[in-house]
């Protein structure tokens, strides 16, 4: 128990309320075997971010909205020759992985000094990643939606007028809907019957079920600074570093990180 | 956790040992072996492939024998699903029919447009269809796809353009699959009644047996419904998504099979990339008809066989299509 009390919650970067975006880089190494015995790596400057945090007198709560695209690959990219009547050049390169995030979560002080505070409560965690795989001559649709529920603890601290805090999440227990052991199955196949997008992906989310936090362990750990450059704006920077572990149906590692710098406006 | 200690290696330093040969041989073994669904169906004793096709790599074979060794051992599944690809090689085709080409130019797209459809056709950029009336017979409307998926709606623009026809020619010859979900609506219009069609099941486990239910899939009907005589050719190059469009129509009573056997391999496929970065693709399910009828590894026979003379073809004739107009105006 005292471990997942040290694991906890999205990030508050702020005690104040405000609206925060921002925009960075991002990193992934994922290594799924559902489609590869290779891990997949890549960098990217298309990360963003915003966030919505309102103070109250007991409670914050803090909503963080944050994507990435990047394309990851095992190597090199190379090419091969398809077909024997019409050969052409296929090119084995990068895949794109795509991630979008929404985390919630709500709490409050159980220790608060003058210049040091330790929050503690409870948060939403929602993550979804598409990672089509470029196989050459063809490709192989990836997916794996987790939306799970866990506690939170942040400590943040205020120096020379700056603001930062340091949180740390993890899902205890989530609906997890992954690409299936073959990658293509019936229930997959199904889910794509109606060639409609919300359909499908809602058809593709309902393929899961419910995990705890064995066999799927997703910690985060997030820092974030805020400096004031006025009385209603601040200049921010954020970063964090997220691992998921899965186990079923086939082992998945993904360790991400992220730097962002933005923009806050409080209220 | 030693993959995960692997991982993190390579994320520090960016390396990992390279596998040998035989390694590798056993990789690619294993995969196989953990994923392929069709080794009962075919009738594969895949553990004595292993014994046979890994007894001449040593530690020190170089990429070429490992290559000779692996596409040995999936050219004897001999399966249209089966492909390996390997940097600066020809993807390597496990099936026979697609790796030889036999009789590939048994179908000639451009000699069906300009000879039995005398130049006069529909098609659009992507070429994803090609639709037109058979000079000499006009009363019989033809439509090929060259694979079955975001394209196959243009069947119901087809049927309704077509409503002066008496008599329909569907072409699935060289018709390399893609997704039987679409035809799956598309083919509503040919059937009054739900028809189950096929069922299939996939692998979801490391051993052989390892499949989930079966589950049944069905011919739905859309509310109008037409039953004109349809002849659905095939060939040897009709294959995956294909040839569940082809179970989808042989049941249906004004539906005629002619041409060659398909091809054989109807299960879903997937890829994966293998230790060494090569990419190998396999199907991972059993498909059966609904009686449980097996034509994984034999394609779905038609009920009157025929291909098409390649001599002719380039005269502008194609003799299956002759066929097809036969069996369409017997009495």
């Amino acid at each position: 128990m005292t471990w997942i009390l040290l694991l906890a919650s999205p990030t508050f970067a702020a005690p104040d309320s405000g609206l925060e975006l921002r925009w960075g880089v991002a990193a992934r190494l994922r290594d799924d075997e559902v489609f590869t015995e290779i891990p997949y790596r890549g960098v990217t400057p298309v990360h963003g971010g915003l966030a919505l945090s309102i103070d109250g007198d007991r409670l914050v709560h803090r909503m963080d909205l944050a994507f990435d695209h990047l394309a990851a690959r095992t190597g090199p990219d190379w090419q091969a020759t398809f077909g024997v009547t019409d050969a052409h050049p296929v090119t084995v390169g990068a895949t794109p992985f795509t991630r979008v995030r929404l985390d919630y979560a709500v709490g409050g002080a159980v220790v608060d000094r003058e210049r040091w505070a330790l929050d503690v409560g409870g948060a939403s965690l929602n993550r979804i990643d598409s990672t089509p795989y470029n196989l050459g001559w063809t490709s192989v649709f990836g997916y794996c939606g987790s939306f799970g529920v866990g506690p939170w603890a942040r400590l943040r601290g205020e120096v020379a007028g700056a603001r930062g805090s340091v949180a740390t999440t993890v899902p205890v227990v989530a609906w997890i809907a992954r690409s299936p052991y073959a990658a293509n199955d019936d229930p997959y196949i199904a889910a794509n019957r109606s060639h409609e997008g919300v359909a499908s992906f809602f058809g593709l989310m309902a393929t899961g079920a419910p995990e705890a936090i064995v066999p799927t362990f997703a910690p985060r750990l997030d820092g974030a600074l805020a400096v004031p450059v006025s009385e209603r704006f601040d200049l921010v920077a954020h970063a964090d570093v997220a691992l998921v572990l899965d186990a079923t149906p086939r082992a998945l590692t993904d360790l991400s990180a992220a730097l962002s710098v933005g923009a806050a406006v409080r209220f | 956790m030693p993959r995960l200690a692997t991982i993190l290696l390579l994320l520090a330093c960016g390396c990992a040992p390279e596998p040998t040969a035989p390694e590798l041989f056993d990789a690619i073994w294993t995969d196989v072996d953990t994923r392929y669904g069709g080794f009962a169906q075919r009738g594969v004793d895949w553990d004595a492939l292993g014994d046979t096709w890994s007894a001449g790599l040593r530690a020190d074979s170089d990429e070429d024998a490992l290559w000779d060794a692996v596409t040995g051992m999936l050219a004897e599944l001999d399966d249209g699903h089966v492909l390996l690809e390997a940097p600066d090689r020809l993807v390597f085709h496990s099936n026979r029919v697609y790796r030889e080409a036999i009789d590939d130019g048994a179908f000639d797209l451009d000699a069906i447009r300009d000879g039995e459809l005398g130049g006069d056709y529909e098609t659009d950029d992507l070429e994803q269809y090609t639709w037109g009336r058979l000079v000499d017979d006009p009363g019989v409307a033809y439509l090929h796809l060259p694979y079955v998926s975001d394209n196959t709606p243009i069947v119901s623009f087809w049927l309704d353009g077509e409503r002066d026809a008496d008599a329909l020619i569907l072409d699935l010859r060289h018709c390399f699959g893609g997704d039987f979900t679409w035809p799956l609506v598309a083919f509503a219009p040919f059937t009054d009644r739900v028809v189950p069609v096929f069922r299939s099941r996939t692998r979801n486990g490391p051993e052989r047996d390892d499949f989930s239910a079966w589950t049944t899939w069905k011919l739905e009907p859309e509310g109008r419904v037409d039953a004109r005589p349809m002849v659905v050719l095939t060939d040897r190059y009709t294959i995956s998504a294909a040839e569940r469009a082809v179970l989808m129509l042989a049941p249906l009573p004004q539906v005629t099979l002619v041409g060659t056997p398909t091809n054989g391999s109807q299960g879903t496929m997937t890829g994966r990339v293998m230790p060494n970065g090569w990419v190998l693709t396999l199907p991972v399910q059993e498909v059966e008809a609904p009686d449980g009828t097996v034509y994984e590894g034999v394609g779905i026979p038609p009920a009157v066989e025929v291909l098409a003379d390649e001599a002719l073809l380039a005269e502008g004739r194609d003799t299956a299509i002759e066929a097809a107009v036969a069996v369409l105006r017997a009495p």
